[in-house]
């Protein structure tokens, strides 16, 4: 049985197109994970190796499917405010999703990273809960077997 | 035994509801926060806030079949903090909880929600963006 229940759906996006995670933010990620208490320390560190796994292979050449939306005018704007066309859904090629499959978690295993990350107050620790909740929302579009949709996709 | 209701009574229930986002001082908005949603929309908000979109300056469209389809949805370009969304509250003009006129759960599918996400978790900084919203009242009840 397929660990993905849910396949990218072309009517629906994520809440968030949360902000592209460049290297330097990776390294500073592992330098918080690092010194967290657990148990968000190995989820933190689970999710970096799974990142760092996704990273080493080119994003996907497959054809995108425009997230639908049912407005006329779409919803997305560009810098100056026009609407834009919505992003794209670009699913991974099966080699990828084959190849990072051991490192993706389950579904039921990031909600419940979730509620551990939920813990970090965002008052005292801000730094480490945008952390744990980027790197989480990595986990989640792998779930999805498709390419993360950040915010400079949009 | 279970009441049932024409379309026409439908519909027109749907437009008085949805219609109430329009009254407030601007335009409606949707809030989305972290955690369980209250028991009551009167109940002050509780959990983190995530970030705030904005309804169209008329929010919704005229209900056909019990179903009000939200106008364009203004995006919340800068998320005000990092959380899983557990629910969302729609107000009249700014999100304050006076101004509360409905709320639900907000989730993956397999929790069951009123508002669907495929990735619930949310990044500060990030841009939330509510592709598709609609307002359906039910046949019976």
């Amino acid at each position: 049985m397929s660990r993905k229940a849910v396949k990218p759906d072309p009517t629906k996006g994520p809440a968030c197109f949360a902000p592209p995670l460049n290297e330097a933010e990776l390294a500073e990620y592992k330098s918080l994970a690092e010194s967290a208490e657990e148990p968000v320390r190995d989820a933190m560190a689970s999710l970096i190796t799974m990142v760092e796994k996704f990273r080493e292979t080119p994003e996907s050449k497959l054809p995108g499917v425009a997230l639908e939306t049912p407005y006329t005018q779409s919803p997305f704007r560009d810098g100056k405010g026009n609407p834009k066309a919505p992003p794209q859904i670009v699913p991974l090629e099966d080699s990828e999703v084959e190849r990072i499959w051991d490192y993706v978690p389950w579904g039921h295993e990031l909600n419940a990273m979730g509620q551990v990350f939920e813990q970090i107050p965002h008052e005292s620790k801000p730094e480490l809960r945008n952390a744990a909740f980027h790197l989480l929302w990595f986990g989640r579009e792998l779930l999805l077997d498709r390419e993360p949709m950040t915010n400079d996709k949009i | 035994m279970t009441t049932k209701v024409s379309t026409n009574q439908r519909n027109a229930m749907c437009d008085a509801a949805v219609d109430r986002i329009d009254g407030g001082t601007g335009a409606g908005t949707i809030a989305i926060r972290t955690g369980t949603e209250p028991t009551n929309v009167s109940d002050a908000s509780s959990g983190t806030l995530l970030g705030t979109l904005t309804f169209s300056g008329t929010a919704f469209g005229a209900a056909s079949s019990g179903v009000a389809t939200a106008a364009s949805i203004t995006s919340d370009t800068d998320a005000d903090a990092s959380g899983d969304a557990g629910y969302f509250r729609c107000y009249q003009g700014a999100a304050a909880d006076t101004a509360a006129e409905w709320q639900g759960k907000a989730g993956e599918s397999g929790d069951s929600p009123e508002m669907t996400f495929d990735n619930k978790s949310i990044v500060a900084g990030g841009t939330i963006a509510i592709s598709s919203f609609t307002f359906t009242v039910p046949a019976s009840a």
